[in-house]
């Protein structure tokens, strides 16, 4: 963080509380972003469709950090704030500037590193397993009405049809028609994908939830890694000469 | 309760809260280019500039587009990327669809928790090194994607640490960090080459279209999560704008600002609340309009909207608006086949009474 950047309000803050939760918190520096001081007003929880439905609220998540209440913290670690949608209506809309959806959002990351999310993510297995052997994230296979009963009668024709009528959408356009993945990306380009969540150390915080993905992954690398690593060599030379 | 686009611009455009500060990561990016800190992925060709908050201009490509995908389109909704082919194919803009691009992530970081900011941002990097090095201006279909990478700019522009963290994992791929000039999403190049657009029309198709009422709904990540590089200010434009233009009549509704419920992790596990949302919104749109259609340019919305009408009927509702996104419209104006060029057919609520309204063929 710059010194131009230092936040009054979050400094003052994290010399004086503590907690385990706390502590963690606020080594996101995201958090100085997101806390200018809160009013009170209750603006964002107004503008929060979560807090319309649930026991969540935007406000509550800004005070809990000002005030450092571990105890409400480990609440909503724990699973208030699988509650958020990420709009951030309450970033758009609070007269302070205040980001509880960061706030959130860097909280879910704490909650996956220390083991909470496994209920929250259960489900979540297919989505993961795709970003991570695919290169992205959502494949017209996955769009079963099995999966999909409330989309109605329509989802189970299209479903029966998808084949035929992709086809005819992406005549002359390479690559575009596969229902395992949203796109045909190269294999080349997966294996970029996999070494970036290696070398950023977020393959290992998978591996808090779906450890048999990391298998999977590393697995897939190992056998692509002799190819790969010689074109990625190319590349490093190609740009090593292109600096000169 | 139609509106004026322009009057939107002007009324919100300076409008930010009370202790905003101006943020010209332009002017921030350009300090950190000639510090040799970074390298900036100027734009290629012709450009348009339009205005942002502040009355900054952003420059919007207007020909070689680099076509950063959405996963969410391609997979549900394919008549989206298609439609976004179509436009350029018919305007003879040059575009690159790279099957060496990735997700941006960004839906399984907000959904899930799983990956970091340094994953996060190296995926941006590598996306947007791509077209650097395809010679290409990095443009994107997907809101999420948009959001996520205005966000990771910041970032990276405001934070050396991540910075360097995400150097030295490009480092290992043999890519460096090239950030784009502009982060466009593409409803902006659409509503730029709204005039184009126009002029390329089929006269018929823009019979059809006139007079058609419909309502807007934009993605949140596409003004909430960075809102100071939104065209036309505080509250988004392009989509009624381009609309509008062609001679759809923009009609307001009360609930506008709303999330329509998608929540990331909540379209997949969590439906209940994205169909309460849904409920809310549509309630909105039926009682103080009942348009034709509800224009989208988001993945996440586009799907919610077309996917949550059917089960409404379980709390005695019968929701029937077809959900169309900008750059089918603009494909329709332009003369494509419904199903065959713009995919209408993949939607799950019924567009033929649209199309019979507009006198467009479908079988």
């Amino acid at each position: 963080m710059s010194e131009e950047n230092k936040n009054p309000v979050t400094e003052k803050i994290e010399s004086t509380k503590g907690g385990h939760f706390y502590k963690e918190i606020m080594k996101d520096f995201r958090i100085k972003e997101s806390l200018h001081g809160c009013l009170n007003c209750g603006t964002c929880v107004a503008n929060c469709p979560a807090a319309a439905f649930y026991d969540y609220s935007p406000r509550e998540v800004c005070q809990m950090i000002i005030e450092g209440d571990e105890e409400t913290i480990e609440e909503y670690m724990k699973s208030k704030i699988w509650n958020c949608a990420q709009c951030y209506s309450c970033k758009y809309r609070c007269p302070k500037e205040n980001s509880a959806a960061d706030i959130v959002m860097a909280m879910r990351e704490i909650a996956v590193r220390e083991g909470l999310a496994a209920e929250a993510l259960a489900g979540y297995t297919r989505i993961a397993k795709l970003v991570l052997t695919r290169g992205n994230q959502l494949a017209p296979d996955m769009l079963s009405p099995d999966a999909f009963p409330d989309w109605g009668p329509r989802m189970i024709e299209l479903s029966s049809k998808k084949m035929e009528m992709r086809e005819e959408l992406f005549e002359g356009f390479p690559g575009m028609n596969v229902v395992d993945r949203a796109w045909a990306a190269e294999d080349y380009t997966i294996y970029e994908m996999q070494k970036i969540w290696e070398e950023s150390g977020a393959l290992e915080k998978v591996g808090t939830v779906f450890p048999f993905l990391v298998d999977i992954v590393q697995d897939d690398m190992e056998e692509k890694a002799e190819e790969m690593e010689a074109k990625i060599q190319e590349k490093k030379e190609k740009l090593e000469a292109s600096k000169k | 309760m139609s509106y004026e686009i322009n009057d939107v611009k002007t009324g919100i455009n300076h409008a930010k809260g009370m202790n905003y500060h101006v943020h010209d990561i332009r002017a921030e990016m350009k300090k950190l280019e000639e510090e040799g800190e970074i390298k900036i992925g100027h734009i290629i060709g012709q450009y348009k500039e339009e205005e942002v908050m502040y009355g900054i201009k952003k420059k919007v490509p207007l020909d070689m587009h680099y076509q950063h995908k959405s996963c969410g389109q391609c997979a549900n909704l394919p008549g989206v990327p298609r439609s976004n082919f179509y436009y350029r194919d018919k305007l003879g803009i040059k575009y690159y669809n790279d099957m060496q691009q990735t997700s941006c992530t960004a839906w399984n970081y907000h959904a899930s928790g799983l990956g970091n900011l340094v994953q996060l941002a190296s995926v941006a990097a590598r996306n947007w090194h791509r077209a650097y090095e395809e010679g290409y201006n990095f443009t994107i279909h997907c809101v999420t994607s948009f959001g996520n990478y205005l966000e990771m700019r910041h970032l990276l522009v405001s934070n050396k640490e991540l910075r360097d963290s995400v150097k030295k994992v490009l480092a290992k791929l043999g890519r460096e960090l090239v950030i784009p000039e502009e982060i466009v999403h593409d409803s902006e190049i659409a509503y730029a080459l709204r005039d184009k657009i126009l002029a390329a029309a089929d006269p018929e198709r823009i019979e059809g279209i006139k007079g058609l009422r419909a309502v807007e709904h934009y993605g949140c990540h596409f003004f909430k999560q960075v809102s100071d590089d939104i065209i036309g200010g505080k509250r988004p434009i392009v989509v009624g704008g381009l609309a509008s233009h062609l001679g759809v009549q923009m009609e307001e509704y009360s609930k506008w600002f709303m999330c329509c419920g998608f929540g990331f992790r909540h379209i997949l596990v969590n439906r209940e609340f994205t169909r309460s949302a849904q409920n809310i919104k549509l309630k909105a749109i039926k009682q103080e309009v009942d348009p034709d259609m509800i224009l989208v340019n988001c993945t996440g919305c586009g799907t919610t909207f077309d996917k949550t009408q059917w089960i409404q009927k379980a709390v005695g509702e019968d929701y029937h608006y077809p959900v169309v996104f900008y750059s089918q419209l603009a494909a329709l104006a332009l003369g494509a086949h419904p199903f065959k060029e713009a995919g209408l057919n993949f939607h799950v609520t019924p567009v033929e009474p649209l199309l019979d309204k507009m006198g467009i063929a479908y079988n």
